[in-house]
């Protein structure tokens, strides 16, 4: 049974916005975000590397690229513009793909609206990530809550080293 | 680390999301979340017909979010917490992604710059 004592009244995270600020124009900033010589620098997560990027940068348009593991495993993403603006604002809607840039099936997408504010110089840029099921995942972070947010990292790492070996 | 949560998701939770995908079966979830329900209670809430009901209720079992208890001759529906732990985590997994992606994007930046002011002295060097 669950303790639903510990049932935690905080809704509807099925979205959340990472914000930072960086020392550099939005002119250079939307650079950064939008040319893969750029982007294969510094977004795949470690340690996986991009050698294969390629981007159409219009409404319309897709974003396609290839993050490769140090074991050489592919995995391949892309995200569809549905919204440029130069260089303040960007929005896409990405999920997994294959190869060929066709969406694999049954993997969730997500919109990202990625807001570049510059001010005195410097660069507020603002990611927000939604999913497409916002009713699934809000009830599934409301579930979160009865393990409690003193979730520990410790807890995430076995929990990783749990999926490794499954 | 974070990756290796990406890659989970790709093993572990399609069932779970397409499950989750239907909103009479969200529906269901929800009022699940206050307590368990027998097959009954819920058609009753939901004011849909039985078999549609227990049709949801089939799938869900199925991707783990719901186990039945047998109480006397009744069964009661109740969910499991797992599946939802797995979608928690994955969300901060993903939040962790842009965290970490941003003190890259520091570093790539830094780098840049640097690039940028020793190419600036170079030309100022040179018009000396």
């Amino acid at each position: 049974m669950f303790d639903y004592q510990s049932l935690s009244p905080r809704v509807g995270e099925q979205e959340f916005v990472v914000e930072r600020r960086f020392n550099a124009s939005r002119t250079l900033m939307f650079q950064i975000f939008t040319q893969p010589e750029n982007l294969k620098r510094w977004w795949a997560p470690q340690p996986y590397t991009i050698p294969i990027c390629t981007i159409d940068l219009r409404p319309g348009g897709i974003w396609h690229y290839c993050m490769r593991s140090p074991e050489d495993q592919d995995h391949w993403a892309r995200s569809v513009y549905s919204e440029i603006v130069p260089p303040e604002k960007l929005v896409y809607i990405s999920t997994f793909a294959d190869e060929h840039a066709n969406p694999i099936d049954g993997m969730p997408e997500h919109l990202t609206t990625v807001i570049f504010t510059e001010e005195a110089g410097k660069t507020q840029v603002s990611a927000r990530v939604q999913f497409a099921s916002t009713a699934a995942l809000k009830v599934a972070v409301d579930m979160g809550m009865w393990q409690g947010m003193n979730m520990t990292w410790d807890y995430l790492v076995g929990y990783v080293q749990e999926l490794h070996k499954s | 680390m974070t990756s290796i949560f990406l890659l989970g998701y790709t093993r572990t939770m399609k069932t779970i999301w397409a499950a989750l995908t239907e909103p009479n079966r969200v529906h269901i979830v929800e009022l699940l979340r206050d307590g368990p329900l027998t097959v009954g209670e819920i058609t009753e809430r939901l004011g849909l017909q039985q078999p549609q009901v227990s049709k949801h209720l089939k799938v869900l079992s199925e991707a783990d979010i719901v186990e039945v208890q047998p109480q006397a001759n009744r069964r009661i529906y109740q969910l499991r917490r797992e599946p939802f732990q797995e979608l928690e985590i994955w969300l901060q997994s993903f939040r962790r992604l842009w965290e970490e992606r941003f003190d890259r994007l520091d570093d790539y930046l830094l780098e840049l710059q640097a690039t940028e002011q020793y190419t600036s002295n170079r030309i100022e060097d040179t018009n000396v």
